[in-house]
């Protein structure tokens, strides 16, 4: 009565069903397998294309090494974290967003820090001085020169002063600027806040590093109060006393 | 008869024959000798003789800092040889009409039936017609058999659309036909020269020959005093506005009050004179078009008021309406008023009301028309050019109290633009109401001798000075109230609008038709300007006033004229605090330049020009850039290749950099400061070397 039970029968049926399942997880598996073999050996597992975008002043190469990236690399190990990362070291950099895009794309929008003046170096070369107060060291020859610009600037230490308070100023006013400059030649104690302004008009404007933001911003009420009184241009000194002087023949 | 009579009868027929012979022969000698003498002679006389005629040539017209507006040069009239006498005509008329018809711009069919006629030769009308160089240069370079270039002058406009109706044009037959072309007609033409030397048979000049020799006497240049730079400033600001409104018609008019030279004078609808057969309308409307004035008329009451002592500034009347014998007069907000106002305010709000208390009620009619008179209004104010109105005024006897109501608002007269301008000044420049004139000087085009130099003429004192001064100070208030239109950066402006009604053929005002008018000058206390614009008929759906059409186009000529002529700014009216937001710069390449420039100083940034194409082919910063009022912005109209090198001197460094990099110059920086010196003359074609710019501190350069 007990062998008369259909139990084995189930049991022989079960098995058989567990066979074939095992058989399609294997195929399957070994499909994936063949797969994933066939996507890593293949070119789409690999970068095809970084878009870079936003960079004016770091070149793609300078992209590429510091991040450590080429054409060609795994796709999937790609860590965007760690490319930002990197890539937010170089003083250059302000913002930058990665993204990758499957399969074989990756999307880096750099925003830069931008230029706020140009230092002329000894060679004759323009480099730019960043909103950070880094000195851009590489070329840069493709820029316009629509900033102010630093003709002679002999202590290196106050230039991030300098950019702090040239951030001050109005953009409408920094237009106007033609020249930042100071220099030992000067005066025989060298005053390294003390600065000589040329303004696009001609105008020499006297003024102390500290006071640069604030007082340059009223250049324009001062041009505009001196214009209604003189056509000639001249001194005008922001120090302590403002001030306005012609140029004639015994002030130089 | 015997044989000896016949021979007797024989002998005596022929003798008298023959003595009749001689007769006649002596008649014959006698009558050429001595009656038909001295026709023969003077037939002999023009077979030996040749005379020519020697053209003078056509005085040139220019601006007044010699800016050339319009010369002669020579031009090519295509003939055609078809006798097939002469031994270069024309042989192929199928093929020479087909290689013809692209280069002149004609019908190839007009061209085969103009070269197959029936004639010696034929001149190629209209399109072969007076051809410039370039396009003459192109059919010599065909060497079509019997087609030859004729060379003549041909008047040329260089600045084509410019000052049109003010210069006028000479047609290709040589006539003037108006403006300053045909009022100096005689003078620009100059004498015929005629030259006479005697010939043999052949026609080759003997020894000795010469007879007669009167040199042509060229005409002479006329120099006006118009401004080309502030003539631009009013077309460029017209051709928006046409854009913009599509009116029927507008004027403009610039003039020194002080002394009543036109410093521009321009009409729309415009034409070429290059091309003067697309002219739609003949007329300068500047002095001949008749319409009312409407509230800028205001001022000729308000400074006879004035003048009368009646104008009390701090006295009351109500707004609203007013009633004269004979009809209602409301003001313009539907005759709603403002309440019991002063009529210092009542001006300002440009009150009708006011104006008919002043003009109709304090004044009366013969203050008032006598004043009107007195302004130059009702005859011509005399300038030198053809077709002047001298308006309508209502005879003072006939004039019902509703027209001299009406008048004292500026409605019921009809005056044209250049009457306004002049009365305007009168306020203006102190009282003196001027003589308008366009020409400034006239010279000897040879010797540069002076034939005649205008002076500005005054014509009468109708105002006292106190009187325009007080005036000026309440046209400043006009401007200032709301600070609306015509209000100027950095200058004392002075200005009214006015809008009035369009009259229709049934002699009532037409809805919506208006005809907006803004007249002002500037700075206030010390005018060097005044400009008058009038817009007709402006193409607007919506209700429209002076002071949204007219006042920004006055805005427009009168901020970018004070600046070129460096007025110095007389007000502190906060420059500084305009909006100081930085924005990115649109796209201009390939749009036309004078749009770009514009569009560019509208937004207050300062473009500068480099070439002379007439398109924007590359701009720095580009696209994009961040940019701020003031920024100046680079466009380059013509090809990198043909550009010279800029003068760099008395520019800033960073202006220079900024030159260089937009120019594609290498330059190289020696000192700080204002450019002194650089290696390569100005002007000079640039080959790719690097210029090296001396610079100099500014104490040492400037204000010398």
């Amino acid at each position: 009565m007990y062998s008369e039970q259909s139990f084995p029968i189930y049991q022989k049926r079960r098995v058989k069903r567990k066979r074939n399942k095992r058989l399609v997880g294997l195929i399957i598996l070994f499909f994936l397998f063949i797969a994933i073999i066939i996507y890593l050996k293949s070119p789409i597992s690999r970068i095809a294309e970084i878009e870079i975008s936003g960079i004016d002043l770091l070149s793609e190469n300078d992209i590429y090494k510091t991040a450590d990236l080429r054409i060609g690399m795994y796709y999937l190990p790609i860590r965007t974290n760690s490319i930002k990362r990197k890539l937010l070291e170089l003083e250059e950099v302000k913002e930058v967003n990665v993204t990758k895009q499957f399969p074989s794309k990756l999307v880096i929008q750099v925003i830069e820090e931008q230029p706020i003046a140009y230092l002329l170096n000894e060679d004759g070369v323009w480099l730019p001085i960043l909103e950070n107060g880094y000195i851009f060291n590489g070329n840069s020859e493709k820029n316009f020169l629509d900033r102010p610009l630093v003709t002679k600037w002999d202590d290196v230490n106050k230039i991030p002063k300098l950019v702090e308070e040239l951030g001050k100023i109005k953009p409408s006013i920094l237009v106007e600027i033609s020249e930042i400059w100071q220099s030992r030649d000067l005066n025989a104690t060298f005053d390294s806040s003390r600065l000589i302004i040329f303004t696009r008009e001609g105008y020499r404007v006297h003024v102390l590093l500290e006071e640069l933001g604030d007082k340059m911003n009223l250049y324009p009420a001062i041009i505009n109060n001196l214009k209604t009184k003189t056509t000639k241009l001249g001194d005008i000194y922001l120090l302590e006393s403002m001030r306005f002087e012609e140029f004639d023949d015994d002030n130089n | 008869m015997t044989f000896k009579q016949r021979v007797n009868k024989r002998t005596i027929f022929m003798g008298v024959f023959i003595t009749l012979l001689f007769f006649l022969l002596i008649f014959r000698t006698f009558y050429i000798q001595a009656i038909e003498a001295p026709n023969l002679k003077l037939k002999a006389k023009n077979i030996w003789n040749s005379s020519t005629i020697l053209e003078p040539k056509r005085g040139k017209i220019l601006d007044r800092n010699g800016e050339i507006l319009a010369y002669n040069a020579v031009a090519y009239t295509v003939v055609a040889i078809l006798s097939k006498d002469y031994s270069n005509h024309v042989t192929d008329p199928n093929l020479t009409a087909r290689q013809l018809a692209p280069i002149l711009n004609m019908k190839e069919n007009v061209l085969y039936s103009l070269l197959t006629k029936d004639a010696y030769q034929v001149e190629i009308r209209p399109g072969g017609w007076k051809i410039d160089k370039e396009i003459a240069d192109k059919i010599k370079a065909l060497e079509l058999p019997g087609i030859l270039l004729k060379e003549e002058t041909k008047r040329y406009y260089p600045n084509n659309f410019l000052a049109s109706h003010v210069l006028g044009f000479v047609n290709y037959d040589n006539e003037a036909v108006m403006g300053i072309e045909r009022y100096y007609n005689q003078l620009l033409t100059g004498k015929q020269g005629q030259m006479m030397v005697m010939k043999d048979l052949k026609g080759y000049e003997l020894p000795d020959g010469e007879m007669l020799f009167q040199p042509a006497k060229d005409g002479a240049d006329i120099i006006l005093t118009i401004d080309k730079t502030i003539q631009q400033y009013v077309e460029s600001a017209l051709d928006k506005a046409e854009k913009k409104y599509n009116p029927k018609k507008m004027v403009a008019i610039v003039v020194n009050p002080k002394t009543g030279e036109i410093l521009a004078m321009a009409n729309r609808p415009n034409y070429n004179p290059n091309k003067y057969w697309g002219i739609k309308d003949y007329r300068n409307y500047t002095i001949n078009y008749l319409f009312e004035p409407g509230s800028t008329f205001k001022i000729i009451t308000l400074a006879a008021a004035i003048e009368e002592g009646k104008f009390d500034e701090n006295a009351t009347y109500m707004s609203g309406s007013i009633k004269v014998p004979g009809g209602v007069i409301r003001d313009h907000n539907n005759g709603k008023g403002w309440g019991k106002i002063t009529y210092l305010e009542g001006i300002k709000r440009s009150s009708n009301v006011a104006f008919v208390k002043l003009g109709y009620e304090m004044l009366g009619k013969e203050k008032l028309f006598s004043y009107i008179d007195e302004f130059g209004f009702g005859q011509p104010t005399g300038i030198d050019l053809n077709g002047e109105s001298s308006g309508i005024m209502k005879d003072v006897n006939d004039a019902y109290p509703l027209d001299v109501a009406a008048i004292s608002f500026g409605q019921g007269v009809a005056v044209t633009p250049i009457q306004q301008v002049m009365a305007v000044s009168a306020v203006a420049n102190g009282g003196y109401l001027m003589t308008p004139y366009i020409v400034k000087e006239i010279k000897d085009s040879q010797s540069g001798e002076m034939i005649q130099k205008k002076v500005p003429v005054v014509k009468k004192r109708v105002i006292s000075e106190k009187t325009a001064k007080k005036v000026q100070e309440i046209l400043e208030e006009v401007v200032k109230f709301g600070q609306k239109p015509g209000y100027i950066e950095g200058y004392h402006v002075a200005g009214k609008t006015g809008t009035a009604q369009k009259i229709g053929a049934d002699g009532k005002y037409l809805k919506n038709e208006y005809i907006v008018s803004y007249i002002g000058f500037a700075p206030s206390n010390d005018p060097k300007l005044l400009i008058y614009v009038v817009v007709d008929e402006p193409d607007l759906n919506i209700p429209y006033y002076g002071s949204t059409i007219a006042a920004p186009i006055f805005k427009d000529i009168m901020k970018n004229s004070l600046r070129y002529l460096k007025v110095p700014m007389d007000s502190k009216n906060k420059v500084e605090e305009k909006n100081d937001k930085t924005f990115l710069l649109e796209d201009y390449i390939e749009q036309p330049i004078v749009n770009s420039k514009t569009e560019l100083s509208d937004l207050g940034l300062l473009p500068i020009v480099i070439g002379d194409g007439s398109f924007v082919l590359e701009q720095y910063p580009k696209p994009g850039s961040k940019v701020v009022r003031g920024t100046r912005i680079y466009l380059i109209t013509s090809s990198k290749d043909k550009i010279r090198v800029p003068d760099f001197r008395g520019k800033s460094l960073r202006e220079a950099l900024e030159y260089s990099y937009a120019l594609d110059i290498k330059v190289k920086v020696n000192g700080n400061g204002i450019v002194v010196r650089q290696s390569i003359e100005p002007n000079s074609i640039y080959d790719g070397q690097e210029i090296e710019l001396i610079l100099e501190d500014p104490a040492n350069v400037l204000n010398k």
